[in-house]
């Protein structure tokens, strides 16, 4: 029996050791884990996840802009001018801004004839004097929300509300409802046909992307 | 089961679908991420 031990002695201690080494191995990869003695050391974890959606919100005050007579039956000539109150407020992170934009590209008369807003981007001078200026456009003031060009304009000066659309008013994220005015202007020339003249402006809020 | 299963997840597919083209179509508002006002601007020329 001693004998038979001390022959697969070397044998048993072989085996052993590459148990040993193999298991580590293990381990080591991955494959075989060891069981979990100290719990601080693996803490089981809980994933809490909640949303907030993207909201924004835009209002205006009126909408008609009655601009009165530009010329009178006495020929007698007006800057007309109309303003509306807008209000803002959006809870994205990245901002938001208020596009505008005119359906007609200018006041078109219902017998014919326009009164003509500038190309985009460009203002124009709303004018009685002499004959008096075809003109047509908008400006807007706000203490709150930036105003972008051409629109950040004052007196009889007035931005293009031309058929592509353009950036009036912009804020960046903010936990408050802004406000702006808007005001749109035009003036006609004495020669400039009778009739009543319309367009129909588009106020748009996006979020910023 | 498995019929049950396969009806209910092609009623939320064709309902997420249609939500969407409502949605595009502008026939259902989605949360506001782009909201619109018109005004109507008039003048009149009244040469006497």
């Amino acid at each position: 029996m001693a004998n038979t031990i001390k022959q697969y002695k070397s044998t048993i201690f072989a085996g052993a050791g590459l148990f040993s080494v193999l298991f580590t191995v293990l381990v080591l990869a991955g494959i075989v884990s060891l069981p979990n003695f100290v719990s601080a050391a693996n803490p089981e974890t809980v994933n809490v996840t909640a949303t907030i959606s993207e909201w924004l919100s835009l209002a205006l005050t009126t909408n008609t802009a009655n601009l009165g007579e530009l010329v009178s039956s006495a020929g007698v000539l007006t800057v007309g001018s109309a303003t509306s109150g807008i209000t803002a407020s959006s809870n994205s992170s990245d901002g938001y801004s208020v596009t505008i934009i005119g359906t007609n590209g200018g006041l078109n008369g219902s017998n014919g004839g326009s009164i003509v807003t500038p190309a985009t981007g460009v203002t124009t001078t709303c004018s009685t004097s002499t004959d008096g200026t075809n003109a047509y456009g908008a400006q807007a003031t706000s203490a709150t929300l930036a105003v972008s060009s051409p629109f950040n304009v004052s007196g009889n000066v007035v931005g293009s509300v031309a058929s592509s659309s353009q950036k009036m008013l912009s804020s960046t994220y903010a936990t408050t409802t802004k406000t702006a005015t808007l005001t749109v202007k035009a003036s006609a020339n004495k020669y400039d046909q009778n009739g009543t003249y319309t367009d129909t402006l588009t106020l748009t809020a996006v979020a910023t992307p | 089961m498995k019929t049950i299963k396969n009806i209910i997840a092609t009623a939320v597919f064709l309902s997420f679908i249609l939500f969407s083209v409502l949605g595009l179509a502008g026939i259902v508002a989605l949360p506001g991420f782009v909201l619109a006002e018109d005004i109507s601007v008039t003048a009149m020329v009244k040469n006497g």
